[in-house]
């Protein structure tokens, strides 16, 4: 069987180093994005992401797939490593000290990179909020690029509809994000 | 030139995750500590029973397994690597793409970067010099003063050579019309020697060089006078890696053979589950391939080198070869990235 074939919490529980690293590999975009939105500084949110795949490492033989998803697990981690650095003001390093990991200073492209998967963050995530035919009519139009006549043809309602649940998805979305900033 | 955040992060963590594995097993071996008298009770019972395993036979050994090679040096010297060869008690290399010519210590640290005013397509370190061949020219440096000692014009037209071979007192620069030699003493370029067959790859070593070509055939040519030594029929599809010891190693389906270029035979066969071997060096006790799995990260794989047996792997963290080879105690890949890795 594949790594890719293979369940997250069945990751977690095995000892090949190369199952973390496909663990790894599925979440750490979300991780940067999270902690991005969460911290509004790329630099912040990498060393978050860093030290929290750190301890998950340390700590998974702890992992206990009956208690709940791994994504989870790990998103707990995670939250625990944001408010302890809101608490000091900075991102511990502490397990990565552990490791032997060295602190990875970011480049131009690396915060880029970053900053556009907070914003990729929010957006889906404002995105999944919405009711679901205006997210279904906004991802055939927007993301897919498809007419409305072949969203209304395939979703067995007039263009006029459409057209309306795209255009009240979209405003949603832009109302949801200028609230946030 | 520097890996993103994301493939560095993920490098970490795998090595984090290796030395972890690596030492789970031997903690789970350790004794918990104990009594010194339980200590000694467990000592005595260990006597015995390697006494009566001593007397019976025992149980069946395992294979025998060699440690994993592990990374020793890991060093981004250049934007774009390419091959690398040793001479004059340095590591030889260059930046294909700034045409710095790079002498590196025995450890790896960069000790002079001779500018060559132009990109490099390859180069190697023999014959009395290192030599750096661009589209237009072939470049000499003196190891003695690392400068540029004679810039050799190639014949039109440009981008038309590919490669400088070098032997004890010749050396070579191939083009796709042939071969010519280098005058060691004029710095001329010789009348061109025009290959017969197409070739498809070579190898050398100190030597010999052994070309491979459309027929299937395999021949083995005198480096400094390139008379022909011997051609035989590949017993296996594939072009060639390396020359190891009086074996040559080819590119084999999914893995490496290892043939004999004097009668043809195929000593043996691996199969590494390869969609490409990138590269291979043979030294320190070893046949030592780099591949792409069909799925995966690139893998290293340290074979024995009279069965062909894979006596360790190890996962890489770069993709793909443009140059390796074995010092006295380490093995140096060298990634398109420029990224050069030593590993022991």
């Amino acid at each position: 069987m594949r790594l890719a074939d293979v369940s997250d919490e069945a990751l977690l529980a095995g000892s090949d180093p190369a199952a973390f690293e496909e663990f790894y590999a599925r979440h750490v975009e979300t991780l940067l994005g999270f902690f991005r939105r969460r911290t509004r500084n790329a630099d912040t949110a990498a060393d978050l992401t860093a030290e929290t795949f750190a301890a998950a490492l340390s700590a998974r033989r702890r992992y206990k797939p009956e208690a709940g998803a791994a994504i989870a697990w790990l998103f707990g981690i995670a939250m625990k490593k944001l408010a302890d650095a809101q608490r000091r003001g900075y991102a511990e390093q502490r397990a990565r000290r552990r490791l032997g990991m060295e602190r990875i200073e970011l480049s131009d492209a690396d915060i880029a990179r970053i900053d556009a998967l907070g914003e990729g963050t929010i957006a889906s995530a404002l995105l999944e909020a919405l009711q679901p035919d205006q997210r279904e009519a906004i991802r055939a139009h927007v993301l897919d690029e498809r007419s409305y006549a072949e969203i209304a043809v395939e979703q067995d309602v007039s263009e006029a509809v459409v057209r309306k649940r795209v255009s009240r998805g979209l405003a949603t979305v832009r109302q949801r994000m200028g609230a946030r900033r | 030139m520097t890996e993103d955040f994301v493939t560095t992060l993920r490098t970490q963590l795998r090595e984090a995750a290796e030395r972890e594995a690596r030492r789970s097993p031997l903690m789970r071996a350790l004794p918990r500590p104990r009594s010194l008298v339980w200590a000694g009770a467990v000592a005595a019972a260990a006597v015995v029973i390697a006494l009566l395993a001593a007397t019976l036979g025992g149980p069946p050994k395992p294979l025998p397994t060699a440690p994993a090679p592990h990374v020793v040096a890991r060093l981004a010297i250049a934007d774009k690597g390419g091959l690398v060869s040793t001479g004059f008690g340095s590591l030889w290399t260059y930046d294909a793409v700034s045409g710095d010519v790079l002498r590196l210590s025995p450890d790896g640290s960069v000790v002079a970067r001779i500018k060559t005013e132009s990109d490099i397509l390859d180069g190697w370190a023999g014959a009395g010099a290192m030599w750096a061949l661009s589209n237009t020219r072939v470049y000499r440096i003196d190891p003695e003063t690392n400068r540029v000692v004679a810039r050799i014009r190639l014949p039109l037209p440009t981008r038309s050579h590919n490669a400088v071979v070098t032997f004890p007192g010749a050396a070579w620069v191939l083009g796709v019309d042939g071969m010519q030699g280098i005058d060691l003493k004029t710095n001329r370029l010789r009348p061109l020697v025009a290959g017969e067959r197409v070739p498809t790859g070579f190898t050398a070593d100190a030597t010999r060089w052994y070309v491979t070509d459309r027929d299937g055939e395999l021949t083995t040519y005198d480096g400094v006078t390139f008379r022909q030594l011997d051609r035989v029929r590949l017993p296996v599809a594939g072009l060639p890696l390396v020359a190891a010891g009086d074996d040559v190693i080819v590119s084999s389906a999914a893995g490496v053979a290892a043939v004999d270029p004097k009668t043809g035979a195929l000593r043996w066969r691996t199969n590494l589950g390869v969609s490409r071997a990138n590269g291979a060096a043979a030294g320190l006790g070893a046949i030592w391939v780099q591949g792409t799995p069909v799925s995966g990260r690139d893998q290293l794989w340290k074979l024995d080198p009279k069965t062909g047996r894979v006596l360790s792997a190890l996962r890489m963290s770069d993709f793909g070869v443009t140059g390796m080879i074995t010092t006295r105690d380490r093995l140096w890949i060298m990634s398109p990235t420029g990224v050069l890795t030593a590993f022991r």
